[in-house]
């Protein structure tokens, strides 16, 4: 009896139980399950008229053809009345209907749609996918090639990309199997070619404390040692931070590093090239040990702040933009972002430092065409007469000014008023083509896009450096020229061999992968370990060997591989 | 005379089953749960042994044997993720259990109805955070410099330069998981205990009262033996998931500096299959079966000497 009592509690505990796990949801596997069925709204057939088919280039049809669209829903209001749809619309003769997709986790939901045998809409645009190749071979975007040769399927891609960005355009896109399958986007920028090791120091306080811009490590040290201990804010306390930076003090790291031993893009991660064309690993150097040693002085005596290394980008941005009292000397950021603080206009972009070797560079990314904007016609498209027709819209001048400013005469206008002397063009701050009226750029808006989708913009276009015109109402202490003369102070301080882009073999990219994760991971923990003292830099004969175990010989020489193929070469 | 007996045994249970339909019919739910979105999808595990081709789907991938399993179990970190999985996951099986049972046991001997609700009411309620939150939380607390931690520090001690960063210590990473983990689901996670307090005889109580049992001696006499099988029950099915620690705390508090604690099976994964641009079902599908079959394994040992034991198992 009290058996039988005990097995009924027993039970009841149980259910209660798997009742708790099952809302606590216990497995951690995404399930299929859980995509939303993003692609349900556009099973609907899809028209053809037949007008549409034999019409020639030249001739609107006067019934729109009907087309859907992938997009990611960010920064636009709607994307049926928006004025940038609109204007496309128009132009391309069609009536698109919108599949919307949040921008967090549009990969994931495209490769669970396809993945999961989803009938996909016409056309994706994304400004950023990688994937096109994969998803393309294997059957589920048709090539553009023929589309992209002929200048009659594609009037406004030849009408205005110059020939020579149109062939390296269309380069840049073409894929392992030799197929096209994203329309490329050409957005080339002078300024953001330095992005990667951006340091900006506060001239006000080098102004108080009678000291000049320092040139050498040497006197970078002393500066920063000065901004210590001298309280350079006047507070009576010492409150100051010498250098800190963001995202995961990687500015700082790359821009301290290129006194030592050239670190490399985002991209070529650490693989830098030698007079011969030969790729080595940066971080395996007897050069990269020294400048770890210097940045671990540094770090060591708090004049490089170690939170740069664990402090997320936002308590970064918090410490410089401290609107009560400026406590920062030196900090690594990719956008100039001392706004708002107590001393909006005290930094100044900061020219690389000569290291005891005399070595002086600054992290560079190539000018390229081709690495974002993408738009894909799915294999499920009915007519692809109209899908190519919008993608060449895309392409027109008119369209793509709209693309990067909104409405004519409202958001913008091409009349310049006196004074302007701010646009960053052809390598030097210029008179702007464009000022923009109403800033709508980065917020939610009903009149474009933010440039998104396979566009063209050239290196001296008046539009300004990524198409974003000048702003009429903040003359004189935008981002954009301080990004500028960043921009002149890191002219040209790169090794002449560049890492541009990887194009792997199909049989070595997951080894490739692979290696890359594991690598990637101990380097940039090593790193941060070295100069912050977890690990002492007499471990340097030890950190090597692991390397070794890990398989670095063969990853460098993947790299090399993946290097030569590219065929890529910067002058 | 077997099959006789056989036939009126299944009479038996037919009649039985009538007479109690509607629990069947309550059971039939779960069931169908069940079958739909635990069984059906294991038609999918055959990935882990397949070059996942979307075009071709699921069936008509190419089989490649253990190549994804090889790719697991040779990659460097292998070894770190393992034991930095069971690290972080014993650790939090043995505190946060001892804690609830703990917690249950002292809510369960409070005397004031009211305080006790509202005291249940204000644990269990971070249960609903997200976890994204109690990580900016605990940056935000933590932050040495623009935190409060770091406030607290120069306010008391005058000293404006940070203190150490404990975000970026790896031997602080397990303790501030597990102990984060148990702010917020203390209360959640004594639920099932407090239930089962509630079911204990009150008879019992007080004929310990009469007999001059303090609070403490009732508690150690009657309140645990009585819920020592949920206890263990639980124990049992908490082995069950050693493996499986959710990814999103580890990935979002992981930093260079404490990475040689914090990488977990489920965050290296994440960062070889599904943070490259095109995703490897295949070697995902490995990792998780591997997960699976040692937790399955790790259930039954457990299960098998606890029934040895304590006489206490799920089957």
């Amino acid at each position: 009896m009290l058996k039988k009592q005990y097995m009924k509690k027993l039970f009841a505990t149980l259910v209660a139980s798997s009742m708790v796990l099952a809302a606590t949801g216990c497995g951690d596997t995404p399930k299929q399950s859980q995509i939303e069925n993003t692609a349900a709204s556009n099973s609907e057939s899809i028209a053809v008229s037949s007008e549409a088919k034999s019409s020639s280039e030249t001739e609107i049809v006067a019934e729109p053809d009907k087309l859907s669209v992938l997009v990611i829903d960010k920064y636009v209001e709607d994307f049926d009345t928006n004025y940038y749809t609109l204007a496309l619309e128009k132009e391309a003769n069609v009536d698109i209907e919108f599949v919307k997709v949040s921008s967090a986790d549009f990969n994931q939901k495209l490769s669970l749609m396809i993945n999961g045998g989803d009938e996909l809409p016409d056309l994706v645009i994304t400004p950023n996918m990688g994937s096109a190749y994969e998803y393309g071979s294997a059957g589920f975007f048709i090539p553009l090639n023929e589309y992209f040769n002929n200048p009659e399927a594609m009037p406004n891609f030849y009408e205005h990309v110059p020939e020579e960005d149109r062939a390296s355009m269309i380069k840049a896109k073409i894929t392992e199997d030799g197929n096209i399958y994203a329309a490329p986007a050409h957005s080339p920028s002078l300024v953001n070619q330095y992005y990667d090791s951006r340091v900006w120091i506060n001239t006000e306080w080098l102004d108080k404390l009678g000291l000049d811009m320092p040139t050498t490590t040497e006197e970078l040290y002393d500066v920063l040692v000065a901004f210590k201990t001298q309280d350079p804010n006047g507070n009576g306390l010492a409150d100051e931070i010498p250098m800190v930076s963001a995202n995961s003090g990687a500015f700082a790291l790359k821009y301290l590093m290129n006194a030592f031993e050239y670190a490399s893009n985002r991209n070529a991660y650490y693989m830098n090239v030698d007079e011969n064309g030969n790729v080595y690993a940066a971080y395996t150097t007897e050069e990269w040990k020294n400048g770890l040693e210097y940045i671990k002085k540094l770090v060591s005596e708090d004049l490089f702040t170690a939170l740069s290394f664990t402090q997320d980008n936002t308590s970064t941005k918090a410490m410089v933009q401290n609107p009560d009292i400026c406590t920062v000397g030196i900090y690594g950021a990719g956008n100039y972002n001392s706004f708002n603080s107590a001393s909006p206009t005290a930094y100044e972009p900061m020219a690389p430092v000569t290291g005891p070797e005399g070595v002086r560079w600054t992290s560079y990314s190539p000018i390229y065409a081709g690495t974002s904007g993408y738009l894909v016609i799915t294999s499920d498209c009915d007519n692809v007469d109209a899908a190519v027709r919008l993608m060449d819209a895309f392409y027109d001048r008119d369209i793509f000014v709209i693309a990067c400013l909104g409405e004519p005469e409202v958001d913008w206008t091409t009349n310049v008023p006196d004074g302007y002397v701010l646009a960053y063009a052809e390598g030097e701050l210029t008179e702007p083509g464009y000022v923009i009226l109403n800033n709508i750029w980065g917020s939610t808006n009903n009149k474009h896009w933010t440039k998104y989708g396979p566009t063209y913009l050239s290196l001296y276009d008046p539009l300004g450096p990524n198409g974003k015109g000048v702003d009429a109402n903040d003359i004189n202490t935008t981002a954009d020229r301080m990004i500028g003369l960043n921009a002149e102070v890191c002219a040209g301080l790169y090794p002449k061999g560049q890492i541009v882009k990887l194009e792997h073999n199909a049989e070595d990219k997951t080894e490739y992968t692979d290696l890359h994760t594991a690598i990637s991971t101990y380097v940039d923990e090593s790193i941060v370990r070295f100069v912050t003292g977890d690990m002492p830099l007499s471990d340097w004969d030890s950190y090597i060997q692991e390397l070794d175990k890990m398989g670095n010989d063969r990853y460098v020489e993947l790299v090399q591989k993946a290097f030569n193929n590219s065929g890529l070469v910067t002058e | 005379m077997k099959a006789k007996r056989l036939a009126m045994n299944q009479n038996k249970t037919i009649k039985k089953v009538k007479a109690r339909w509607q629990l069947y019919l309550f059971l039939l739910l779960p069931v169908i749960y069940f079958c739909l979105f635990e069984y059906v999808p294991m038609y999918g595990i055959q990935l882990a042994f397949k070059n996942f081709n979307a075009r071709l789907g699921i069936w008509d991938s190419e089989w490649i044997g253990l190549d994804n399993f090889k790719r697991f179990f040779g990659s460097y970190y292998f070894e770190r993720t393992i034991v930095n999985t069971l690290r972080i996951s014993l650790y939090s099986l043995v505190v946060s259990s001892a804690m609830s049972i703990i917690f249950a046991l002292a809510l369960n001997s409070m005397p004031w109805e009211k305080y006790k609700k509202i005291v249940q009411m204000v644990t269990y309620m971070p249960h609903f955070i997200s976890t994204v939150l109690i990580v900016g939380i605990l940056n935000m607390l933590l932050n040495p410099s623009v935190g409060l931690y770091g406030t607290i520090y120069s306010a008391v001690t005058g000293i404006y330069t940070p203190p150490k960063d404990i975000l970026g210590m790896a031997e602080a990473f397990p303790h501030l998981y597990v102990w984060s983990g148990i702010w917020q689901g203390l209360g959640w996670n004594s639920i099932i205990y407090i239930s089962a307090l509630a079911g204990v005889d009150t008879e019992l109580h007080e004929a310990a009262r009469i007999d001059g049992a303090t609070r403490f001696k009732r508690v150690l006499h009657i309140d645990i033996p009585s819920i020592a099988p949920t206890i263990v029950t639980l124990l049992i099915l908490k082995c069950g998931s050693v493996m499986s620690i959710g990814f999103e705390k580890a990935y979002l508090m992981q930093n260079n500096l404490n990475l040689t604690t914090s990488e977990i099976i489920s965050t290296y994964s994440y960062k070889v299959s599904f943070s490259s641009t095109v995703t490897d079902f295949g070697l995902s599908t490995a990792i998780g079966l591997f997960n699976n079959v040692i937790n399955l394994i790790l259930l039954i040992i457990v299960n098998t000497i606890s029934k040895r034991v304590s006489e206490t198992s799920l089957w």
